[in-house]
């Protein structure tokens, strides 16, 4: 009953009339960014952040929120038409999207995208209010020892779901890990690898570093080659799945909303994972799997429904213990610290209009993306057709400008040439940039946890393995790397022994 | 990838040791009370085996499996779109403070417009113009983003124009 009731005033803030604008201007940009290959949401955020000094608390976070799923909604836009994902949880959408709409079916494709998107986060606004209180409540009993191996279960996720080579993951989150020591030691306040750099006092920005890392290095690949894009040509009409797309859609729907949903709660999961795995579900439990990758319309309905459902998912973690599980909710944690707010097991008692109304606006966000985006998909294509030599200089300079405006400082655009750089050299080398920036990202609260779980515990490191709940994080964590190197060795020893 | 991984792991390899040695100087404390240095020590030696084991096996792989000879940028011209696009954000960065922001943003927009994929010169300066108003408008004025001053700032561009 207190849930209804509380969901009903978070209803009340979110119908406010500013809130209902910034969420409108939310699921508009995050639209059109997801839309535009290259920027990503994460670079949306990083751009609108230093806006939301401007407005509310509630309302700041409700503009990131609708950002955040309005680009899961808008890449599927790119991948269906393009066969480009405009962002990296639209990725499979492109298999049997683009496949639909060489087939004359784009418009049912866009439509299931965005209905199914509205269905699942419907559910997930539901299960979102009967989760998050007693998570919250179960959260109090965490202490240093459980949120370290938290972590640790965080960033060995993201190592596990590592397209590359196990080993290199781990390096990139080791340097991750390094990077987040740079900036003032909070416990002896000394200064580390700061090189007379006062910048650096507080740590390396995430902003500089996703910027550049995501941002820079993509268009730096991009330019690198002759851009051709291919829109479809055909007129987009009919946006209404048929009676028969919707028998073949509402089980991909409802499955997808939950896989989303609970994999969106995970560290280091989220709509990537969650739009992969919806896809490979819908395979296997298929009667005519032969049919994806040739135009099947659950390839569409189950992913896109996931990786929107995942971002709800997502503000669980963020919400109850104040534990970023991707670069996006890092983000909005650093909008709720600028605003002198602490996310953790407290916020909800502490700060009711804020959880419930973002949780709300999550709904109506979904509301106005169904309503706005099917009409609005003629608009989307023709920003698809500004072709890509205009279009980078804009994404460079939307970057320049944001990474300055957060900090007034020109070094911090240093930093982000400098990570730009490095992002793209990372992806000449092979190496992935996600266990990096969530290691950066994580690096502070990990050493903070690991130290204090030392001081606490007198130097003694098994109270990592004697507490049951951080034991079963650490259980998880290790049996996830044994998974994937065990099959890795075992094919080492097979090549041996062939070539022997 | 074979050579692209030795160079990348030796980079690493000697980051590592950096890190480690500079843990070690700001001092790692005691396991039960961990000093500044204490994760850098930690964090540096895992870097360092890792590295080291890909190095390892990167060595004892042999040459030729074909994917060493990929050429790391495709052509030439890829290479001075790279180079030019680069040299655009440095040169940014640093004519930022002196020309200030609107001078500074119809420079970058002129330059990666014409440099890289030339486009008409109308197009450029329309584009480029349009760019600077708007952008002067949403963050200057309208977002109050403090950017630096110098001729080409709002204030001055204002005196010129009134």
């Amino acid at each position: 009953m207190d849930t209804i009731a509380s969901l009903a005033s978070g209803f009340w803030v979110a119908v406010q009339p500013v809130n209902l604008l910034v969420c409108f201007v939310g699921v508009f940009i995050g639209t059109l960014i997801g839309v535009l290959p290259g920027i990503g949401p994460l670079g949306a955020i990083a751009l609108l952040l230093p806006s939301t000094l401007y407005v509310s608390p509630v309302s700041s976070l409700i503009l990131l929120c609708g950002i955040y799923y309005g680009a899961m909604y808008g890449g599927s836009t790119t991948s269906v038409l393009l066969n480009i994902p405009g962002e990296a949880a639209s990725v499979v959408t492109c298999i049997d999207g683009y496949e639909m709409a060489k087939q004359g079916r784009a418009g049912p494709a866009l439509g299931i995208a965005a209905f199914g998107s509205f269905i699942g986060g419907t559910i997930c606004v539901l299960l979102l209010a009967l989760l998050a209180p007693p998570l919250a409540r179960f959260a109090l009993r965490f202490g240093p020892p459980e949120y370290f191996s938290l972590m640790v279960l965080g960033l060995t996720i993201l190592i596990y779901l590592a397209n590359g080579p196990i080993l290199k993951a781990l390096m990139m989150a080791t340097l991750g890990l390094v990077l987040g020591i740079v900036g003032t030691d909070t416990i002896s306040g000394r200064q580390r690898f700061t090189f007379g750099v006062l910048e650096l006092g507080d740590g390396i920005g995430i902003i500089p570093v996703v910027m550049g890392l995501f941002g820079i290095s993509e268009v730096l690949l991009n330019v690198e080659k002759v851009f051709v894009r291919d829109v479809i040509a055909t007129k987009i009409r009919g946006l209404l799945p048929t009676r028969q797309d919707w028998r073949e859609s509402w089980a991909p729907i409802f499955r997808g909303t939950f896989l989303g949903f609970f994999l969106g709660i995970l560290p280091g999961g989220g709509a990537v994972l969650a739009s992969f795995a919806s896809y490979a579900v819908e395979k296997k439990v298929s009667k005519h799997p032969e049919r994806f990758g040739k135009g099947a319309i659950e390839g569409v309905a189950g992913p896109e429904t996931a990786n929107n459902t995942a971002t709800a998912g997502a503000m669980i973690p963020l919400l109850t213990l104040g534990v970023p599980n991707n670069g996006v909710t890092a983000l909005m944690l650093g909008a709720l610290v600028i605003h002198g707010l602490q996310p953790g097991a407290l916020l909800m008692k502490e700060q009711p209009a804020l959880f419930w109304g973002t949780i709300a606006s999550m709904y109506l966000g979904n509301a106005m993306l169904l309503v706005l985006n099917l009409p609005l998909i003629g608009l989307w294509v023709q920003v698809l057709r500004v072709p890509y030599p205009i279009l980078f200089p804009l994404i460079l300079l939307f970057c320049l400008i944001g990474v300055y405006s957060v900090s007034n400082s020109v070094v911090e655009i240093w930093f982000m040439l400098l990570f730009g750089v490095l992002g793209y050299l990372m992806k000449k080398f092979e190496y992935e940039s996600p266990p990096l920036v969530l290691a950066l990202i994580l690096g502070p609260m990990f050493e903070n946890a690991l130290r204090q779980s030392l001081i606490l515990f007198d130097g003694n490191p098994t109270v990592f393995l004697t507490r049951p709940l951080s034991a079963a994080f650490l259980v998880v964590s290790l049996l996830l790397l044994m998974s994937n190197v065990v099959p890795w060795i075992r094919g080492k020893k097979h090549l041996l022994a062939e070539a022997d | 990838m074979r050579r692209y991984d030795l160079i990348s792991t030796l980079f690493l390899m000697g980051l590592a040791i950096y890190v480690t040695l500079s843990g070690v100087r700001l001092g790692f404390g005691e396991w039960r009370e961990p000093g500044p240095g204490f994760l850098a020590v930690l964090s540096g030696l895992t870097l360092g085996a890792l590295a080291g084991v890909w190095f390892g096996m990167t060595l004892v792989k042999r040459w030729g499996d074909g994917s060493g000879a990929r050429r790391f940028i495709a052509d030439a011209g890829g290479f001075r779109k790279v180079g030019l696009t680069a040299g655009a954000l440095v040169a940014f960065a640093f004519l930022l403070e002196p020309l200030g922001f609107p001078l500074a943003t119809l420079a970058f927009m002129v330059f990666l417009l014409r440099a890289i994929e030339p486009q008409r010169w109308g197009l450029t300066l329309m584009l480029s113009i349009v760019t600077m108003v708007l952008c002067v408008l949403v963050f200057q004025v309208w977002l109050q983003v403090q950017f630096p001053e110098g001729p080409g700032n709002i204030h001055t561009l204002r005196k010129w124009i009134f």
